[in-house]
């Protein structure tokens, strides 16, 4: 009959035991004769237990071994109990019976993982494993926390080694939980790997990336350290030529998902955390977000290889806003001020353009709906040729109204010209005639519109005139037309200021006073208050 | 122990000179005396010369620069001829012309900054409104010293031994108020030959503007009669901004013959 499995297992160690108490007892007792001899025998009954611990393989070692080379070898299998009989037992993912004609102990029933001792024997061709005997083994996952727990110096080969093993049983068994430990093992070399490498070299994620690919990490972590990587060359190509930013590009769009995807419309607050903090938003955005991060890294990469062709002066404005319309439509307000800068350019120098350039300049603005900037071009323009025009070239002048009034339809400005050239030339038919073309009509010396020309029949000076009245506003002369030469005149002077007193006697020893005030540099003596005064 | 009585301060005197004197002494005193008056004789020889050069170079660009109606440039060369004249101790009509020439283009910097009608005005706009500053505070810090031009006809003054100075009315009312501008003619009687009125023109430096109920409510303007003066150049006044008519020339003739500047 046999042993029990778990006596039997434990008869060497007892001896062992037992012996090692005889020394101790010996030694206490000072024969040095004795302790010599049994020191000699226990290392002679380690040797043979040693020499008699099977080999443990496992089932997936097991499997593989060719099982003609085991017949008769004292071997141990470790492996998940899969099926229990009373006389036999099967292990997971092994073809061959495992035989106790002893019978199994009841415990064995309820242990998932053992150990099975015994040897292999061929009966007539067929193999098969006689159990000496059996023991309880730890889990894998309890074996895969007591490695765990071992790992005392954290090394990241400590760690892959770990990960290893995890995934040989994991996937052997296809177990998901031990996978599942693999990974988070393989994660945590990984990131010991990753504190050793300097973050300042922008080679270091990259090579991280390849070794994530390696580890089988998952495309999230090679991602974040691809992008880590393409954020960290980007900041390094400072003041770089065009087709090196446009390389970069290249290499993000070929590496990194959704960069030539437009986005509509840009997420400026996404935007806005992500130049303030690109790694942490990165790290903390899912899946689709980052499609999003990608297209903004690589708008930015492709701004600045457009940007970096850009004139300073904003010459070439529209050739930029195109080239941004066309590849960053998410960058039109930008490509909008390129092209209002290369507008404004045109029109500071618009002194030196021809008409028709002016007017297609103008035309410009007015596409884009800046119908005021245009005509402020084409103002100036008039302008600068009105600076330019000699005193007395009256047909300039008349040129310049009409052009006032056809291209800018600022009739009043084209009267003021005209007003002008009537002064000079007050008896030419041709200027009175042009004035009122522009709906004018003359009162005296004045042109009045044709609404103050009615509304004013007969204007309130010119009535206070007629009726030998003064009112404010009027000139010296037409206070004197209205009540002839006062009594007498007082004047002062003070600072850009004369003022004037004219006094009237009038009957009953009440006298009218006139003040009138002349503003320098102005040369019209106004009226700006009457006074009546009792003298008696 | 009798008194000794004090020696008399001249014999102490004496005694002194005796003490210092000797012929050696008198003889470097004499030289050092010589050469202090030498010294001072050349030193005011070179001022008069450099009077004079004064007087040549800026005269003429003075006359240029009130043609030109630069009454600053004007009032810089003035200034430097006035002293000359005044170093020389000249009192000619040249002189005369060039130190009223000095005063009316320093006058003519230094207008007041606002017309009388605009100074009332906003005495009684600061009256109606109280705030912070006085009217008195505001009329300080603003007009008084300040100078007025004024060109208005007046009577001659009462003869000497009248307490009151002449009041000239100003015809005028702002808001309904009446003004009257004090100044005391007193300096122009040589000017104002009888009662009639007479034109005249001169300047005078703004002294006070305050509210008055005599001899009816109202406002009145002092000026400063001690810094009046007539006025007499044509090209000051037409530098600032006063009509040029055949009236005020002769008026400004007749006052500059009166100031003895012809």
């Amino acid at each position: 009959m046999m042993n029990h499995p778990l006596s039997t297992a434990c008869s060497s160690s007892a001896a062992l035991f037992a012996m090692t108490r005889r020394l101790r007892l010996l030694r206490d007792s000072g024969r040095r004769w004795q302790r010599g001899l049994l020191a000699v025998l226990v290392l002679i009954v380690t040797a043979t237990s040693v020499e008699a611990a099977p080999r443990v393989l496992s089932v997936e070692e097991f499997n593989r071994t060719p099982k003609s080379g085991l017949v008769g070898k004292e071997l141990a299998v470790q492996g998940r109990l899969a099926l229990v009989g009373k006389n036999r037992l099967k292990l997971k993912r092994c073809e061959m019976n495992f035989e106790a004609p002893a019978g199994l102990p009841p415990l064995i029933r309820r242990s998932p993982d053992v150990e099975v001792s015994g040897r292999v024997v061929n009966t007539e061709g067929r193999f098969q494993f006689i159990v000496s005997h059996i023991r309880a083994t730890p889990t894998d996952l309890q074996r895969y926390e007591e490695k765990r727990r071992a790992i005392r110096v954290e090394t990241a080969e400590a760690w892959y080694e770990l990960a290893a093993w995890a995934q040989g049983r994991g996937e052997f068994y296809d177990d998901a939980a031990l996978l599942e430990r693999s990974a988070e093992a393989r994660r945590r070399g990984f990131q010991i790997e990753r504190r050793r490498l300097t973050r300042e070299d922008p080679a270091t994620p990259f090579a991280l990336a390849r070794r994530v690919e390696e580890l089988g990490l998952g495309t999230a972590l090679q991602q974040e350290l691809l992008h880590e990587g393409y954020v960290q060359k980007f900041r390094t190509l400072n003041d770089a030529s065009p087709a090196e930013y446009r390389q970069l590009a290249e290499e993000i769009a070929a590496a990194l998902p959704g960069c030539r995807e437009p986005l509509e419309p840009l997420p400026e607050e996404l935007k806005s955390t992500y130049d303030t903090d690109p790694f942490g938003t990165y790290t903390s955005a899912d899946a689709e977000k980052r499609r999003t991060l990608h297209r903004l890294l690589w708008i930015a990469v492709m701004q600045k290889a457009i940007e970096s062709d850009a004139a300073e002066d904003g010459s070439n404005g529209f050739e930029i806003a195109a080239r941004l319309d066309e590849q960053l439509p998410e960058l039109h307000p930008l490509a909008e001020t390129y092209r209002d800068r290369a507008l404004k350019l045109r029109a500071e120098k618009v002194a030196n353009l021809p008409l028709p350039e002016v007017l297609a300049l103008r035309q410009q603005y007015a596409d884009r709906d800046q119908v005021q900037q245009g005509d402020a071009v084409v103002e100036s323009w008039l302008a600068l040729r009105l600076r330019q025009l000699p005193a007395d070239d009256t047909e300039g002048l008349l040129d310049l109204a009409e052009k006032y009034r056809t291209l800018l339809k600022r009739p009043e400005r084209a009267a003021r010209l005209l007003f002008d050239a009537y002064q000079r030339h007050p008896d030419s038919p041709i200027i009175a005639a042009r004035i009122e073309e522009l709906g004018y009509r003359r009162k005296g010396n004045r042109w009045l519109t044709q609404e103050e020309f009615d509304a004013v029949p007969e204007g309130r000076l010119e009535q206070a005139l007629r009726e030998g009245r003064v009112e404010n506003g009027m000139t010296a002369d037409q206070v004197l037309k209205s009540l002839g030469k006062p009594g007498s005149v007082t004047r002062f002077a003070s600072s850009s200021q004369i003022s004037e007193i004219w006094s009237y006697q009038r009957a009953g020893g009440l006298s009218l006073t006139v003040y009138l005030v002349r503003r320098l540099p102005q040369t019209e003596t106004l009226v700006v208050g009457i006074g009546q005064l009792d003298e008696r | 122990m009798p008194a000794v009585p004090a020696p008399a301060i001249r014999e102490r005197l004496a005694a002194l000179a005796k003490q210092f004197y000797s012929p050696l002494r008198a003889v470097v005193a004499l030289i050092v005396l010589f050469l202090a008056i030498t010294c001072g004789w050349i030193w005011h020889q070179r001022a008069l010369a450099s009077a004079h050069n004064i007087l040549i170079e800026t005269i003429p660009p003075a006359r240029e620069a009130l043609d030109r109606h630069h009454l600053a440039e004007a009032a810089g060369y003035f200034e430097r001829a006035a002293a000359a004249v005044d170093t020389l101790g000249r009192s000619d009509p040249e002189a005369q012309w060039i130190r009223q020439m000095q005063r009316e283009t320093r006058t003519a910097l230094n207008l007041a900054p606002h017309s009388l009608f605009e100074m009332i005005e906003e005495a009684i706009d600061m009256e109606e409104n109280p705030g912070p500053l006085e009217w008195s505070e505001a009329f300080r810090f603003t007009y008084e010293g300040a100078w007025v031009i004024i060109d208005t006809s007046a009577v001659r003054p009462p003869e000497a031994g009248a307490s009151t100075p002449d009041r000239v009315e100003l015809p005028f009312t702002i808001r309904g108020q009446p003004v009257s501008l004090l100044v005391d003619l007193r300096p122009f009687r040589t000017v104002l030959i009888d009662a009639a009125p007479q034109r005249m023109i001169f300047a005078a430096q703004l002294a006070d503007c305050h509210r008055t109920a005599d001899p009816q409510p109202g406002w009145e303007i002092v000026l400063r009669g001690e810094t009046a003066f007539l006025w007499s150049d044509a090209r000051n006044l037409a530098a600032v901004g006063f009509p040029e008519d055949e009236g005020l020339r002769q008026t400004l003739t007749t006052q500059s013959r009166l100031l003895g500047l012809e």
